[in-house]
């Protein structure tokens, strides 16, 4: 079964726990790996209040998290907690959340589209 | 009068809290689950505290202190060393900066807290009303 992998030698922030379980419980479904086998990207995620930020790496299947964001990723993606939470549990579509500006994002909007279902969880 | 962290009476303290409190109640109307507090031994504390709340579509049902992790198996489990637990029932630490950067450890149905994001911030809220004392 695929996993997010941690980077070597490093204990992620409670931010990078979060998202590796959601993301590992996502690709259990294997409609949504398959979203993402292909993808080769680079997306840093960073909760505002805190200012605690990841950088998670696709790589055509692959996928590798790391903490505090990265110099120049191909995507960026930056909330606070709560509003994380409510697109984690789906009362927040992604999009909406980008139009409405609840959401911040740079970079390649269509690679953050792309991975948005990797970080809902519906239970 | 401050109370004791960490004793049967905190605990009780905190239950009465969460239940006056209409901001918790709100945001916590549907929350269904308990949860263990664990207070990591550090400084002068040696023994782990395990501080239990039974919280139901937002009121305190029951709250204890147990001796041992196997009395009971909630579901939700959070963590942290004493300085890290004082230093948010004190407000020195947002405890959603707490839980992002790791210094306070979760473990539970991730689904049901992310559904209810503003439950787990206003039951920090309520605990740090409490007068509270740190002999340690």
């Amino acid at each position: 079964m695929p996993e997010v992998k941690v980077k070597a030698g490093e204990e992620l922030n409670g931010l990078g726990k979060m998202l590796k379980e959601t993301i590992d419980t996502n690709l259990q479904d294997p409609k949504k790996y398959k979203r993402i086998e292909k993808l080769k990207a680079s997306v840093v995620i960073k909760e505002s209040t805190s200012g605690v930020a990841v950088t998670l790496h696709f790589r055509q299947g692959e996928i590798e998290i790391q903490n505090d964001a990265i110099d120049k990723p191909n995507a960026y993606q930056e909330a606070g907690f709560e509003n994380m939470a409510y697109i984690s549990s789906g009362q927040i579509s992604p999009t909406m959340a980008l139009l409405t500006r609840k959401v911040k994002a740079r970079g390649n909007l269509l690679v953050l589209m792309k991975i948005a279902p990797l970080m809902v969880l519906k239970g | 009068m401050a109370i004791r962290f960490g004793t049967e009476e905190w605990v009780k303290a905190a239950c009465v809290e969460l239940n006056k409190s209409q901001a918790y109640k709100d945001a916590a109307k549907n929350w269904e689950g308990d949860m263990y507090f664990i207070i990591e031994p550090e400084g002068g504390l040696k023994e782990t505290i395990i501080a239990y709340f039974d919280l139901w579509h937002g009121e305190c049902r029951v709250a204890s202190i147990f001796a041992d992790e196997s009395a009971k198996t909630p579901a939700y489990r959070f963590w942290a060393p004493l300085s890290v637990w004082r230093s948010i029932l004190e407000k020195k630490l947002d405890s959603v900066q707490a839980m992002m950067t790791g210094k306070l450890n979760l473990k539970g149905d991730m689904a049901q807290i992310m559904k209810m994001p503003r439950a787990a911030v206003e039951l920090v809220e309520c605990t740090s009303r409490v007068d509270t004392e740190f002999p340690w």
